[in-house]
């Protein structure tokens, strides 16, 4: 390779071309799919590259004539889903040998015209051929669960069901399934999801159930599920009798009056994350209940949205539940509510080691109508705490973010440093999350009248009552 | 906050390596450093590191850099280690959010060196199994490709189209959807 062309010439020399195909993949791997193809007309050196690379990402939304419009048009949804058919042809119809296989294919599509017919089939095709290793597949459907009638939800079913039906392969195949307003009220979900796909390890369901109200129980001893998301899926009540793999559960907004969860075998469960902003409707239930059978759970994370709290108060009875707990995240607190009553988490989990609390205070929000219609008054938490004096010996960081000098604020904060006197941070920040109606708004509006302490000498004040009085080794940090 | 300095007087303890260059270089290196190379880390668990490592394929100038990288990335790393008893899970790296973003910014200016330093170290992060490394740098490659023409690509990379124009209209006619 040491040619004579060191010297004057060697700014002309053709690196990138020289590095190994390898190389090359993961270079080819990180651009857009469109780039990558067109690196094939680079040169003899480059045009069977792309062809060969083993991680492939279709996204629909990429092939759009228009970016990111709201709503799509039927017939910008039909250009992009042709274009999205050549893409994948381009990829899969080219011959591939066992030694260059996919080993992971990511693609996200609608059903709703003739193209996932051809999709279907150049999948079955690589599949059968077994140089597929891995399958990521989401099917889109752009309708907001309050605009989407039962009927549709059904219709799409239909779709999703007939997709399988004539493409079984693709089953066998799917590590991760994502799907959108599907109502599997008329067909054996369970069958297909845990002895159909054998591979199985990830699902995401946004806006789908059984039918209004419906029970869903998974029983799957030898599923491989790791990982489920729900998003405003209805179900009166989920129970995971059985899934020996699953490691991680998000459930965000249920209508469920009461508990929405059960448990059953899920020795491998570290993960739970419940999100939900409770309406009128929400009776509410004892967390205790829900994690009855749970042993293992080091991740959890509580989110009220702003409303009225959806569980009941509880101390003792969280004991077992939260005994391996280390992470522990209560957010959406609403900016008016006290957060002593989290104390009664903190006795109930002697383990944990972060502790992150959000407060939730929208401007934008402050009279309005909308809101009165579905959600109830807020009602601040009064949790009766029974507090035997124990300490966190464990807590590391307490993050408290939208945090504002509050008097109830303040007084949680030191109750936390004086239960935790091996603490060593307090993040205190402001919320970032971006909220549009809010932006709009007078950002610097309040709810409260306080707000964050932005410069030095406010924010050694607000330190300076924080441990006034309380020996702490802990940092007060202010982020942002 | 974790410093550069203070994880180096932890490790002084702990053994030292010394890496030769391809110029006959000599580096010594903590084993911390040395072993964010897989390739250095598995000579070490065959015990073959005795009287320093020759790297035949890395010139002094590039692995100066390379040990610069793995002594930042080790320092995050053995912070991480010795900040809580056994957390290794991403989610929890967030505690020390201030010394990411730290490293972050030591990535981004790490990343400033003409195209020729670029493709070196790519080869060295190649050879010597740096993972964080070969994914920084050739990230930096993507992004100076990304919707970028193939004329655009070729002009930038000194690429010679060998093609005949009949292959190439032939190439861009089968990926057309690619071009539009």
């Amino acid at each position: 390779m040491d040619s004579n062309s060191r010297g004057t010439v060697i700014s002309e020399e053709d690196r990138l071309s020289m590095l190994p195909d390898d190389i090359l993949f993961s270079i080819l791997g990180r651009v857009d799919i469109r780039t990558a193809a067109r690196t094939s007309a680079l040169s003899t050196r480059w045009r069977s590259l792309p062809w060969l690379l083993p991680e492939l990402d279709f996204v629909v939304k990429n092939f759009l004539p228009v970016p990111k419009p709201n709503p799509i048009e039927v017939s910008h949804m039909d250009e992009a889903m042709a274009s999205l058919t050549k893409a994948t042809s381009s990829f899969l119809a080219k011959p591939r040998s066992e030694s260059s296989t996919i080993t992971r294919l990511h693609i996200n599509l609608y059903l709703s015209n003739h193209f996932s017919c051809d999709i279907g089939s150049l999948l079955c095709d690589v599949i059968d051929n077994g140089v597929l290793n891995g399958l990521d597949l989401v099917i889109l459907d752009d309708k907001e669960p309050p605009d989407c009638l039962d009927e549709e939800m059904v219709q799409q079913a239909d779709s999703v069901n007939g997709f399988f039906t004539a493409y079984p392969s693709v089953l066998a195949c799917l590590t991760k399934l994502s799907l959108y307003n599907v109502c599997f009220r008329d067909w054996d979900i369970h069958h297909i999801l845990f002895d159909c796909c054998k591979q199985l390890q990830h699902l995401a369901f946004f806006h789908c159930d059984a039918g209004l109200r419906s029970y869903w129980k998974i029983d799957a001893a030898n599923s491989k599920l790791c990982a489920l998301e729900l998003y405003s899926c209805f179900f009166e009540k989920l129970e995971i009798v059985c899934l020996p793999k699953l490691d991680k559960l998000y459930w965000d907004t249920w209508t469920s009056h009461y508990s929405p969860l059960s448990f059953g075998f899920v020795p491998s469960l570290r993960e739970l994350h419940l999100s939900c902003g409770a309406t009128r409707n929400h009776k509410g239930f004892n967390l205790s209940e829900l994690l009855c059978g749970t042993s293992d759970i080091h991740t959890l994370t509580l989110d009220f949205q702003g409303e009225k709290l959806w569980i009941h108060p509880e101390m003792k009875q969280l004991c077992t539940a939260f005994n391996k707990l280390r992470k522990l995240s209560v957010h959406g607190i609403f900016v008016e509510f006290d957060l002593v009553w989290t104390k009664a988490f903190l006795q109930a989990a002697p383990s944990v080691e972060i502790l992150h609390i959000q407060v939730w205070e929208h401007a934008c929000e402050a009279d309005s109508e909308a809101r009165n219609i579905t959600f109830p008054d807020r009602t601040n938490p009064f949790w009766e705490l029974q507090l035997d004096g124990s300490k966190n010996l464990l807590l590391k960081e307490l993050q408290l973010v939208g945090f504002r000098p509050l008097e109830q604020q303040i007084t949680f904060i030191r109750a936390v440093l004086e239960r935790a006197p091996n603490l060593k941070r307090v993040v205190l920040k402001e919320d970032t999350e971006p909220c549009e109606d809010c932006d709009i708004g007078n950002p610097s509006y309040s709810l409260t009248g306080h707000v964050f302490p932005k410069n030095k000498r406010d924010q050694d004040a607000v330190a300076k009552k924080i441990t006034d009085g309380i020996v702490s080794s802990a940092q007060i940090i202010f982020g942002c | 906050m974790a410093s550069a300095g203070s994880g180096d007087e932890k490790a002084a303890a702990a053994a030292m390596i010394t890496l030769i260059s391809s110029d006959n270089e000599k580096f010594e290196v903590t084993e911390a450093t040395a072993t964010l190379s897989q390739t250095i880390r598995h000579m070490i668990e065959d015990g073959c590191t005795d009287g320093g490592v020759p790297l035949p394929n890395v010139t002094s100038k590039i692995l100066a850099r390379v040990i610069e990288y793995c002594k930042k990335h080790a320092t995050a790393a053995a912070g991480e280690e010795g900040s809580s008893s056994s957390f290794s899970d991403a989610a929890f790296l967030e505690v020390d959010r201030a010394f990411l973003e730290e490293l972050e910014e030591f990535d981004d200016a790490f990343l400033e060196v003409d195209r020729a330093t670029l493709f070196d170290l790519i080869l060295a992060a190649n050879y010597l199994d740096i993972k964080g490394l070969l994914n920084l740098t050739c990230q930096k490659v993507a992004d100076s490709v990304k919707g970028k023409t193939p004329e655009q690509i070729r002009e930038m990379y000194n690429i010679v189209n060998d093609l005949t124009p009949e292959e190439e209209a032939e190439i861009r006619r089968e990926t057309q959807w690619a071009f539009e």
